[in-house]
């Protein structure tokens, strides 16, 4: 027990210092004395105007993507008893970008509807993943499911693509953020998501303990009172919904929600509760590091944090598909 | 008499598959040089086929001439070769993988091969060396696939998997490596990357066309072993097929053609995975004229690919590899239906 909070400390410290790290360090060089005038409401000088107004809603987008990612990770994991699931393998977050660029660049929606947009992308590729993975001659194969997600994700991604090699003038504004980065976040588009994202969590929360009860196999679930088809329905939807605040805010960021929940279970083993909550503190912590990493790893330029995620996660899936122990 | 020579029956069916076959490949011969004079004639300015025709030759208005084999003949000559490349490189790769997924694309082995090209025009080496670059790249991503199916023995959708797994971190890499570039070698970098056949020169036709005149032979040999081996190892060791060896030497030529090809045209989705297919469907499932047939569609499917961009939203070019991606991705997705279905 005393290791367990331990843990949940830990991770809590962990992402406060990269908090902390990615106000002080960018792709402008601050002196950290300036960086704390700037914070404490010295208004003076550019330092200002570059923590207030870029360093810190950059911020704070990191921290509700990463911790939206990193929770979703663990619902859809949990929900299929898949090590391999989550929002990027399943398609849901390809799909959510695919929703947004068509949505707010061609058809022109207001960008307060970005998440609904992507909510609805997710739902709509996460549901052909599975229609996909479902027509197997030997019926729904976890592998399968993961590896129509894949290919789901990789279709969406060359339309996405398609559709800004036809439209140079949108292309450049919904580039960038397709890549999977949290440069140029406006605090103003963090408020209204801020419910959703509560309403979600509290839910997250609530199906920890039906989650537990699922991992113990079905037949057993339903001995022990539980629905399977409900808690999964349940899970996956509030996964959509908060891969979708994670792509409104942040573009297809993938790796994060399928490395993450792995780290947490590595940590404090496989009680749902804790899963999240460690999750909850080290998606964000993930994210935000990886952004940290790319505004000083190519400087002038600024190297998306999507990118930098990937090349963490991606030996993740390599061994995961080689060597987890899952029903193919 | 034994029966060994099974019945007459099958002896007429297989001679008249043979003739189709054989038919069939002359056609697509045929049909590379006609395709290819139609996206001569498209550019900037439109030529008539019979201009076109006199540019080729060099009979007709000095103009015209240059345009056409200055101009526009390299570009089609290194879709005609590149995409050959790509169609006879998934051939081989879906064979020895046994997989109808496991195409160089898919796989990582482009991404492999881009992420190598990057880093050599990074490295300022000279374009005649990027082929090289690029095969080596798409060598060590080969390799690794090798490493995982013989280790660990995955297979089926988990290969596939691991596959999309190195692709990934080979893109990311490739990202991150064109944001470290010095401003100067941006521009060739980010063209190259977006697959387009944009301002190739003879160079370029030169080095994809020596790879592919000296891999393809040594494929058409290994053809024969391929098929033995796709029947199953044991059948093939009971045929006397070294399979280790015949292994080795097949992913050593899918991975030179696949190099050579990206090196000239950058990433170009789809065509290593779709020409074998469709080769597969109109000739049969294995043998000479189906590498031959992956080989020329391969080689239509790029023009095509071409063309399309083009045209379609003319005056607004699109790069073949984003065409190819945009139609080929729905593709992948029948295929992989059909693939759960079998």
């Amino acid at each position: 027990m005393i290791r367990r909070v331990g843990v949940i400390v830990l991770a809590a410290v962990v992402l406060v210092a990269v908090s902390a790290v990615s106000i002080a360090v960018g792709s402008v060089t601050l002196p950290l004395g300036e960086v704390l005038d700037a914070i404490t409401g010295a208004r003076s000088s550019d330092a200002h105007l570059i923590v207030s107004d870029l360093r810190v809603p950059r911020m704070i987008g990191g921290l509700v993507a990463g911790g939206c990612l990193g929770v979703a990770g663990v619902l859809l994991q949990g929900a299929t008893r898949n090590p391999i699931a989550s929002p990027s393998m399943l398609g849901i977050t390809a799909g959510g970008g695919f929703a947004v660029a068509m949505g707010v660049a061609f058809l022109g929606l207001p960008a307060g509807a970005a998440v609904w947009v992507a909510f609805v992308g997710g739902a709509g590729a996460a549901a052909l993943a599975l229609a996909l993975a479902s027509t197997g001659r030997d019926g729904l194969s976890p592998i399968r499911l993961v590896l129509s997600g894949a290919i789901v994700s990789s279709l969406l991604g060359a339309w996405t693509a398609g559709l800004l090699a036809i439209d140079q003038r949108t292309a450049d504004d919904v580039r960038h953020w397709l890549a999977g980065s949290l440069a140029g976040r406006e605090v103003a588009a963090v408020g209204p998501l801020l419910p959703i994202v509560a309403v979600a969590l509290v839910a997250a929360w609530v199906l920890a303990r039906p989650l537990d009860a699922l991992a113990l196999g079905d037949e057993t679930a339903v001995g022990l009172g539980q629905r399977p088809g409900r808690i999964r329905l349940g899970a996956a939807g509030l996964a959509v919904l908060l891969s979708a605040v994670a792509v409104a805010l942040a573009g297809p960021i993938a790796f994060v929600g399928l490395a993450v929940p792995h780290v947490a279970r590595w940590l404090v083993g496989s009680e749902h509760r804790l899963v999240l909550l460690v999750s909850l503190f080290l998606g964000p912590a993930m994210l935000l590091g990886a952004d940290v990493v790319g505004r000083v790893v190519a400087r002038p330029s600024e190297v998306q944090a999507g990118v930098l995620t990937a090349l963490l996660g991606a030996p993740l899936l390599i061994r995961l598909a080689v060597r987890a122990k899952v029903a193919s | 008499m034994t029966r060994t020579h099974g019945s007459p029956l099958m002896i007429r069916t297989s001679l008249v598959l043979r003739r189709r076959s054989r038919l069939i490949v002359a056609a697509l011969v045929i049909a590379v040089p006609l395709v290819g004079l139609y996206a001569l004639t498209l550019g900037s300015s439109d030529l008539s086929l019979g201009e076109t025709a006199a540019g080729v030759l060099g009979i007709g208005e000095s103009g015209t001439t240059f345009v056409v084999r200055g101009l526009r003949l390299p570009r089609i000559l290194v879709a005609i070769a590149a995409g050959a490349a790509l169609g006879a490189s998934g051939f081989l790769l879906q064979g020895l993988l046994r997989n109808p997924l496991g195409s160089p694309d898919v796989m990582g082995v482009t991404a492999g091969a881009s992420l190598a090209a990057v880093l050599a025009i990074g490295a300022e080496l000279a374009p005649f060396l990027l082929p090289l670059a690029a095969a080596a790249g798409a060598g060590i991503a080969t390799a690794t696939l090798h490493l995982l199916t013989t280790r660990s023995r995955a297979a089926g959708a988990r290969l596939i998997l691991a596959g999309i797994g190195i692709h990934a971190a080979a893109s990311a890499a490739t990202v991150l490596t064109v944001a470290r570039l010095p401003f100067g070698r941006l521009g060739a970098a980010e063209v190259w990357l977006a697959g387009s056949l944009h301002a190739r020169t003879w160079a370029h036709v030169v080095a994809v066309t020596v790879a592919v005149a000296v891999t393809l032979p040594v494929a058409y040999a290994l053809v024969r072993r391929l098929g033995l081996l796709e029947l199953g190892e044991d059948v093939a060791i009971g045929a006397g097929v070294p399979v280790r060896a015949t292994r080795v030497e097949l992913l050593v030529i899918a991975t030179i053609l696949a190099g050579a090809a990206v090196a000239v045209t950058g990433p170009v989705g789809f065509v290593a995975l779709g020409a074998p297919h469709i080769a597969r469907r109109i000739v049969g499932q294995s043998g000479a004229a189906t590498l031959a047939t992956a080989g020329l569609v391969g080689a239509i499917l790029l023009l095509v690919a071409d063309v399309i961009g083009q045209r379609v939203f003319h005056p607004t070019p699109i790069a073949a590899g984003v065409v190819t991606a945009v139609l080929g991705a729905p593709y992948l997705l029948w295929l992989l239906h059909r693939w759960g279905r079998r």
